[in-house]
């Protein structure tokens, strides 16, 4: 469950979208992915770190919010197999770390998948095992970050990265219920 | 130039911005409602236990008939007693305020007799056999129904406890020896006794008589060791968990408190395989998530039409049950905490519910106490919630205690 859970968040984090956000063009440098990368790994972790709270003040257990996680993070899954997320959008390679803010931090690695994961696995497993895996996607963002996307390979990781988040997810939920 | 500027041609970058904070609202909104509404778990003392239990019991001795059944239904909208009755739910009811004074509080017990008395006076003998006679509760000249047999040695076995009395003893056996006659060599429980064949009604269920049926059983043993009741009981429990679905056609689990009830009857007396208590564990998982789903109904606006309404009295009451039964089953000893957590959430949302003073629509002599669902009440939505609470009690005075 534990190696379920450091996946989840590895994954989650959407790294293995970067060569279809970024298409034929090129994306906003080495450093500004690496920088991009390191925020949103700080985010999730505080996002992990804060999860006890979170979960009091929402009022719910951690098996109902792993359920729920579960649930919203195969509806995502579903919907990068069906290619949405697999278009490039626009990134202004000069802009500097500000402005490449978009679309690397946000909304390719930031997405909901990542704030859920970071909170369902920190609450259930510590922040650590959360900093391990975003550590590890902020790495795989750095060496993904420079492939050319243009080809159709690019749409088709996506698709990929779909179907083993949906396979991860789907586990997360019968963790969920089962230790209901 | 930003990154945020540069899509002129496309979509407004802008407009691109306001489109994803709108899907994050929109999604947050979703998630918060649909899947994760808050848990409402009121936290619970034990006084208020207490007052929610006196409150119980008044309810059901207050309301007794002369003849010594309870008032079975009823419409407070309308203040009307809708009648009706179900021997079942008599002898489930006297049970539980047994299990009141079993607890110590022999308040009631004078009223509750009346209950058991009506039982007693509504036997019929089952069996012509000398050495083999068997007696069962029917009401009216009706078939017996097993359940309302088996619940009627749980009043009996409760009673005894209570006052250390053996008034009953010889008609417990006997009620015993018709169960045990109900038997199919399975482990299947006939739910019903023809007076006409003067048989048992062989391959018609019931879905709670059968857990009902092997709780009296261990009732049976702890009071009479030795005898051999606790076998029958066994039996019955192994077929629930290897034979029943297939066998009578149930396409899921069924909820069975009354099983959780006769495994923790059983105690060590009962040693099941690591199969066995996995599928206690699942019983007990089907419970907690029904006390989840039931503690994020709020009854009203969209939770309600999200949820629906919330559930009988009666229903939680059942899971409250089954959550103590299995909290108190040796085999799976190590789920104890979590469950009697559920428990005690139970007993919370019960206490919120409870019909008092202040809700009173009608008549309060037959509300307040009450647990209502679109303002009608059963004499179940009280004996299931009573059996509850009193478990709960349990577990906080345990907890309290210094």
């Amino acid at each position: 469950m534990t190696l379920r859970a450091f996946l989840l968040v590895t994954v989650a984090v959407g790294w293995w979208r970067l060569p279809a956000a970024f298409g034929h063009g090129t994306g906003p440098g080495r450093r500004n992915i690496a920088i991009q990368s390191a925020i949103v790994a700080a985010i999730a972790v505080c996002m992990a770190w804060v999860s006890g709270p979170i979960l009091d003040g929402l009022a719910v257990d951690t098996e109902t919010f792993r359920i729920a996680t579960g649930l919203t993070i195969t509806a995502l899954g579903m919907a990068r197999v069906l290619g949405w997320g697999s278009r490039p959008e626009p990134v202004d390679v000069d802009a500097g770390v500000a402005g490449s803010l978009w679309p690397v931090a946000y909304p390719v690695l930031l997405g909901p998948s990542t704030v859920l994961a970071a909170v369902s696995v920190g609450s259930d497993h510590g922040v650590f095992l959360v900093l391990i895996a975003v550590a590890s996607a902020a790495l795989f963002a750095v060496v993904f970050s420079f492939l050319n996307g243009g080809g159709r390979w690019s749409g088709s990781l996506v698709r990929l990265g779909g179907v083993v988040l949906i396979l991860l997810a789907v586990a997360l939920v019968f963790d969920g219920l089962r230790d209901v | 130039m930003s990154g945020l500027d540069r899509d002129r041609e496309g979509a407004p970058t802008r407009r691109r911005v306001l489109a994803h904070v709108a899907a994050w609202v929109l999604g947050v909104a979703v998630f918060r409602v649909g899947l994760i509404a808050p848990q409402s778990c009121p936290g619970v003392t034990v006084d208020e236990l207490d007052h929610t239990i006196e409150q119980t019991v008044g309810w059901a001795t207050t309301n007794l008939l002369s003849n010594g059944e309870f008032l079975y239904r009823y419409d407070r909208s309308s203040n009307t007693d809708l009648g009706g009755y179900n021997p079942t739910r008599h002898a489930a009811m006297t049970n539980a305020l047994y299990q009141v004074a079993a607890a110590g509080d022999l308040r009631w017990i004078r009223e509750t007799d009346r209950t058991l008395d009506y039982m007693l006076r509504n036997l019929v003998t089952t069996s012509d056999v000398v050495d083999a006679e068997a007696v069962a509760f029917a009401v009216g000249g009706a078939r017996p129904r097993i359940g309302a047999s088996a619940l009627l040695v749980a009043a009996m076995a409760h009673r005894r406890t209570a006052t250390g009395e053996t008034t009953h003893d010889a008609q417990m056996r006997l009620l015993g020896q018709f169960l045990v006659g109900q038997i199919e060599s399975n482990g299947a429980v006939a739910a019903e006794w023809d007076p006409g064949s003067r048989e048992p009604v062989w391959g018609e269920y019931g879905i709670f008589a059968t857990g009902e049926v092997a709780w009296a059983l261990a009732l049976l043993d702890e009071t009479f060791p030795g005898e051999g009741w606790a076998g029958h009981g066994i039996t019955i429990v192994e077929y629930v968990i290897h034979d029943r679905r297939a066998h009578e056609g149930l396409t899921l689990r069924a909820p069975d408190h009354w099983v959780s009830y006769a495994t923790a009857e059983l105690g060590d007396k009962w040693e099941p395989t690591p199969d066995e208590s996995e599928y206690l564990r699942r019983l007990a998982g089907d419970f907690a998530v029904m006390i989840r789903v039931e503690s994020q109904r709020s009854g009203a606006g969209i939770q309600k039409f999200l949820r629906f309404g919330q559930a009988l009295g009666a229903g939680v009451g059942a899971l409250g049950e089954g959550l103590a039964g299995l909290s108190r089953t040796p085999s799976i000893g190590d789920e104890r905490d979590e469950l009697e957590k559920h428990l005690v959430c139970t007993a919370g949302v019960l206490v919120d519910r409870q019909v008092d003073e202040s809700d009173v629509v009608s008549d309060p002599t037959k509300e307040v106490g009450a647990w209502f669902k679109d303002d009608i009440t059963q004499v179940d939505d009280q004996q299931h919630t009573l059996s509850t609470l009193l478990f709960a009690r349990e577990v906080l005075t345990r907890e309290t205690r210094p």
